[in-house]
């Protein structure tokens, strides 16, 4: 069966985030494929270099990116979601002349029809909401 | 409606968050991408649906402008749940014509025949 996730909350704002991320580790385990990971709203926080937890607790950025790196997950995040809450990729940055940018390798940011792509596709969309 | 059928449940009023926007944006994103899709206004939702919303400087676009607009791009599946518009006393404040009304029953059928439901 064709999963998808989508994430909407930041980490440790709420355990969204977590709880998604354990879904989406157990579905790429399992004979399931993960077809893709959506990052929606505060979710974005997920992708961005700059989050610097505690070291006695989950870095849910690393997490993301072990798993979509070992499963090669499509890891995509939210266009309009990402921008206005400054997580940007280098093109952005350029674009918009801003002097730094933030999202991790491995994460690709694009538009809300990826979403609407993964519910064309995928078997079972699963949201965690905040 | 068709299997491959989405749809969006509409579950808060519409200056109290990013939801109605989100998904309003959610709504015009899958019509362009020929997506089987519908809206229900439910709960506190239904407050979208009443016209003249006045913005003014609170800085929010106009949700009640948007909605009467779906039908251009194509989204012709608009409904209001109607024991939710009764409890608000909301039924003769539509900003637009042509809502289909559900009942409890007819959600649940809803629901229960879509490949996909989001809510919001």
């Amino acid at each position: 069966m064709k999963f998808s996730i989508i994430v909407n909350g930041a980490p440790w704002s709420s355990p969204s985030a977590l709880s998604a991320l354990h879904f989406a580790e157990a579905v790429a385990e399992s004979e399931h494929e993960l077809y893709r990971v959506f990052f929606y709203q505060d979710g974005v926080h997920n992708a961005s270099a700059f989050v610097v937890p505690p070291q006695d607790e989950t870095d849910l950025p690393s997490r993301w990116q072990r798993l979509i790196d070992n499963h090669h997950v499509d890891a995509v995040v939210c266009a309009a979601s990402a921008l206005k809450r400054g997580v940007i990729d280098a093109a952005e940055a350029d674009r918009y002349e801003k002097s730094g940018h933030n999202l991790l390798p491995g994460f690709t940011i694009s538009g809300l029809g990826q979403l609407v792509d993964a519910f064309q596709i995928s078997d079972r969309v699963i949201n965690f909401p905040t | 409606m068709s299997n491959d059928s989405l749809v969006i449940l509409v579950r808060h009023t519409p200056y109290s968050s990013h939801h109605a926007r989100a998904a309003m944006d959610l709504t015009l994103t899958a019509a362009a991408f020929d997506s089987d899709v519908g809206v229900v206004f439910m709960d506190e939702g239904v407050f979208q649906l009443i016209s003249g919303q006045d913005t003014g400087t609170s800085g929010f676009k106009n949700v009640g402008k948007m909605i009467p607009a779906l039908a251009a791009y194509d989204v012709d599946k608009v409904y209001v749940h109607t024991p939710s518009a009764a409890r608000f006393s909301i039924e003769d404040e539509y900003a637009m014509d042509g809502l289909l009304p559900l009942d409890d029953e007819a959600l649940k059928t809803l629901v229960q025949n879509a490949r996909h439901v989001m809510v919001y």
